[in-house]
């Protein structure tokens, strides 16, 4: 594959459209998937996915075959997902779908419980669908070193790379972010399960 | 190692990245505890549901947009909200006479001490500012800019913002896509109202009647529209947009007992529970409001000041008939895409205005002061 690769980043670097969009259509999906996880809606997946080949494109140049292709597109595309993700954060406004400040850090204004066991989850005919909609209720930060993690599987070096944050930081948000979405998923009742912490 | 310290390790062990030291302490630990084994069974499980999760299938179209995007990099097909007002340059006049005037109005408000700020983040308060109207510098040409169509495909056609951007992919910088410039908004209903209690049909006060005026705040209680509980609402076809919140002071003999409690109550209805400095915010759906509000006292003594209710029927009405006849228009023949690009930018505020409104009746608010006994 790196070799077919290649061959198309060389045609693409001299403007061949025909190589360029087979590059597309061979990441594409990758990177829509991507893109959906971190925006949670089609519109945005399917703009950011577009503008991450763009930039690829015209970067194509400044590719120096340091990492594979697709090292380098789930880079562009988490980074073009984390600047519209901290623009939307900056932008934010007061209203009841932004995240409140708990105790346990902010988590999103929306009633949370559900009765689906993570086995069920990915079980269940909508299972992917009810994950999807919790991610999209973590915190933006939480959100973006979970799905680099779990769905780009990226380190946590690249993901302390990708955000501009130390390693301790990377640990620790995904440490929150899957306790959140535990806890969401798993609906477990609050006092039994901060009596069986406390030891 | 406590259990609790053992569990904030649960999930780097899961990822393999803990040293020896840590290693060897999770792996003693979990070998004789029940309860960090069942957290990590959870986590564990967890991590698998996320990773199972299958590819997505882009639109069909996806393809044919992308290379209209690269021949024409204007040519978004999708205009965000944020993007999509930051053509206010086209707005009517009137419109940004308006504007302008709620602006004022807000720089008003801003120094008015009564206005309400919202709890959770000190950061709100920096948000509120920032929030309204924006504009913003596009990483592409406008949207009807249509140089370069049909031109063959070439990296060094790139437009140089883009070019600008894409040199950044590698080395993440934040902000890269920034450049917001903003217009600040406020609601600016701590300011006198003109409105009596005697008044029967609710009306929108003009500057409360722009997209940009509600979307940004939550209620700030007009006094002039404040009901005692009980009390039925005024005006016409209130009760089904009143927008309810109270504050209440909770007497009680263990404060952190009696943040616990609450943290149940508002699993119990449903709701979400947040905390800023001594007060404590339960957010319930509208329609278990007044059970979570006597639920208080099983807690502690309650003493409510009062229900206030804004009834919001009037903007909903407003924005409702707004979108009505801009959908109408949008469906009209012969429409340049520079007015298309207005008509969607303005329908897409009308409808954020309605969602925070809707959102703003369907939730409850109730505001808890603590206080010890002693």
């Amino acid at each position: 594959m790196l070799n077919a690769d290649d061959d198309l980043i060389a045609r693409s670097r001299k403007g061949e459209e025909e190589a360029f969009e087979a590059l597309v259509s061979r990441y594409q999906r990758q990177v829509y998937t991507v893109a959906y996880r971190f925006m949670g809606n089609h519109d945005d997946a399917s703009d950011l996915a577009q503008e991450a080949f763009i930039r690829a494109f015209y970067s194509m140049k400044s590719f120096r075959g340091d990492s594979s292709f697709k090292t380098w597109i789930h880079q562009i595309v988490a980074n073009v997902c984390r600047d519209e993700l901290r623009k939307r954060q900056r932008q934010q406004t007061v209203s009841l779908d932004e995240p409140y400040l708990t105790e346990d850090g902010p988590m999103a204004r929306q009633a949370s419980g559900w009765d689906l066991s993570p086995e069920q989850l990915y079980e269940e005919k909508e299972g992917s669908e009810h994950l999807q909609k919790l991610i999209d209720e973590l915190p933006p930060e939480y959100r973006m070193v979970l799905v680099m993690r779990e769905i780009q599987d990226m380190s946590y070096e690249e993901i302390a790379s990708q955000l501009d944050c130390s390693l301790g930081t990377v640990k620790s948000r995904l440490s929150r972010a899957r306790k959140i979405l535990r806890d969401k998923i798993s609906n477990v009742e609050l006092f039994s399960r901060e009596s069986r912490q406390i030891k | 190692m406590t259990c609790l310290e053992v569990q904030e390790l649960l999930s780097p062990y899961l990822d393999e990245v803990l040293d020896a030291d840590e290693l060897h302490i999770v792996e003693k630990h979990i070998a004789h505890c029940s309860i960090c084994r069942a957290e990590l069974a959870s986590l564990e499980q967890t991590v698998r549901a996320i990773r199972a999760l299958v590819e997505i299938e882009p639109p069909p179209d996806f393809s044919m947009k992308l290379r209209q995007r690269l021949v024409n990099p204007g040519n978004t097909s999708k205009k965000a909200f944020y993007k999509s007002i930051g053509r206010w340059s086209w707005m009517p006049l009137g419109a940004a006479a308006a504007l302008v005037m709620i602006m004022v109005l807000s720089w008003n408000a801003f120094s008015n001490p009564a206005t309400y700020m919202q709890p959770g983040s000190e950061e709100n308060a920096n948000l509120q500012a920032d929030a309204a109207f924006r504009t913003q510098d596009r990483d592409v040409a406008p949207s009807d800019n249509t140089g370069g169509m049909g031109g063959g495909l070439s990296a060094t056609d790139a437009p140089d913002s883009i070019k600008a951007a894409t040199e950044t992919d590698a080395a993440p910088v934040a902000g890269e896509r920034s450049g917001d410039n903003t217009g600040t908004v406020r609601e600016t209903s701590a300011a006198p109202s003109t409105q009596g209690e005697s008044k029967k049909a609710p009306t929108v006060d003009q500057d409360q009647s722009s997209p940009g005026n509600e979307y940004f705040s939550l209620s700030v209680p007009d006094k002039n529209q404040t009901q005692q509980s009980g009390q039925p609402a005024m005006g016409i076809n209130t009760e089904a947009n009143l927008a309810k919140s109270t504050v209440v002071t909770l007497v009680v003999a263990d404060r952190d007992l009696a943040r616990q409690q609450l943290k149940l109550t508002s699993q119990r209805f449903n709701g979400l529970y947040s905390y800023k400095d001594e007060k404590v915010f339960l957010d319930v759906p509208r329609e278990n409001f007044e059970e979570a509000l006597a639920s208080l006292e099983n807690i502690g003594e309650t003493t409510q000041s009062e229900i206030t209710s804004i009834d919001l029927s009037g903007q909903i009405k407003e924005a409702q008939v707004a979108l009505e006849q801009l959908n109408e228009k949008l469906n009209a023949k012969g429409l340049t895409r520079a007015e298309l690009d207005r008509l969607r930018g303005e329908i897409e505020t009308w409808e954020m205005l309605l969602n925070n409104l809707n959102s703003r009746v369907s939730w409850s608010r109730i505001e808890i002061t603590l206080q010890s006994k002693n």
